[in-house]
């Protein structure tokens, strides 16, 4: 009788040791961020978001990064040329310190980092980029569209001194090239 | 000491009665100094909107399209504008604006969460190339090309505006200097 009670109890032990390092080792895979402010407008995403590993506050103090009139220009037509620019990237995270932020063109990859030194805000004008990101303009309907050329998905990243961190994402189109 | 109450009742009237007629002035001047702009000739401002809004709010302004030779014998001309703006109306975002130059597409603005769209005259960097043309070329004796524009803006509420009009470059030819190789 002592023995076959042992034996459950080793045989339950061995469950809830077998169950735990199951949970474990699911519990190490990638976790969503936690997002704290999403609004959308279309095909337009912006975010605030905080990584599992901090607690997410109530009232984070990064703000929604403000990057108006993404654009698309085609200065010389008989170049299959185009750049991209925006009017201006802004991001506030006062009293903390913004620590950098990135542009990215998903198609291409990261074409911009602005490091924070010292500083609780971020502010990038279209003349900081010259011209703007050189892509090319792509043939007519090379985006789906018929009457524009290809379309270019962008992410803007900002993260601040809490590793709070801020996204945008949004989708520019170029005129086509038409030799 | 005013303790009558018709005279209490007549100086509250008469304050009521200045105060509408002050705002009925403050609303017709402000409509005296508000959207009217001077339209030059040959520049046209088009204003669409779904047919249940009564009055079209979406707007937008094109000031100073120009034409300029940077260098001479070049043959080449930029056009661009001093400022290009748009307004979406109360409560709708602006999802884009373009330029189009002579029917052909040459920039696209995209709105993000934004009720208005300014794009200054240097984020085109020196504008958009185009050729100067000959004298003559555009109808206007001495001058150059004309060049058609519209700037087109779109809402999320439907409302679309367009600015269109008409440019005229400088002449200019490209001119080939061929270097002077005497014979030995």
């Amino acid at each position: 009788m002592r023995k076959i009670a042992l034996s459950f109890f080793l045989a339950f032990l061995l469950t809830a040791a077998f169950l735990s390092l199951i949970r474990v080792v699911y519990g190490q895979g990638p976790e969503e961020p936690d997002v704290i402010h999403r609004e959308t407008q279309g095909d337009n995403i912006r975010e605030i978001y905080a990584p599992n590993q901090i607690e997410s506050p109530q009232q984070p103090n990064i703000s929604f990064i403000d990057s108006p009139t993404s654009t698309c220009y085609q200065p010389d037509p008989t170049q299959d040329v185009c750049y991209i620019n925006w009017y201006y990237m802004s991001v506030n995270a006062d009293p903390n310190y913004m620590i950098a932020m990135t542009v990215t063109l998903n198609s291409i990859g990261v074409v911009a980092r602005l490091h924070g030194f010292f500083q609780t805000s971020m502010y990038a004008p279209y003349s900081l980029f010259e011209r703007g990101f050189k892509v090319p303009c792509g043939a007519l309907n090379s985006s789906g569209v018929p009457t524009l050329g290809m379309a270019y998905p962008w992410t803007i990243n900002a993260r601040d001194s809490a590793n709070l961190k801020a996204a945008n994402y949004g989708t520019v189109y170029c005129p086509a090239y038409t030799p | 000491m005013i303790d009558s109450p018709r005279a209490i009742l007549a100086g509250a009237l008469s304050v009521v009665l200045l105060g509408a007629i002050l705002a009925v002035f403050g609303t017709s001047g402000s409509q005296a100094s508000g959207l009217v702009t001077p339209t030059p000739l040959g520049v046209a401002t088009q204003i669409q909107v779904p047919a249940d809004v009564e009055a079209p709010a979406i707007a937008s302004f094109s000031n100073s399209p120009t034409c300029y030779r940077q260098a001479v014998g070049s043959g080449v001309c930029y056009i661009e504008w001093s400022y290009l703006y748009a307004a979406a109306s109360s409560g709708s975002y602006i999802i884009s604006m373009t330029v189009t130059i002579d029917d052909r597409l040459r920039a696209y603005h995209a709105g993000f969460f934004q009720t208005a769209m300014y794009v200054p005259s240097d984020f085109y960097g020196t504008g958009f190339k185009v050729t100067c043309g000959v004298p003559g070329s555009g109808g206007v004796p001495g001058m150059g090309r004309t060049y058609t524009y519209a700037i087109r803006a779109r809402e999320t509420g439907d409302g679309i505006t367009s600015n269109t009009g008409a440019v005229i470059c400088p002449a200019d030819e490209v001119k080939i200097h061929l270097p002077l190789i005497q014979k030995p």
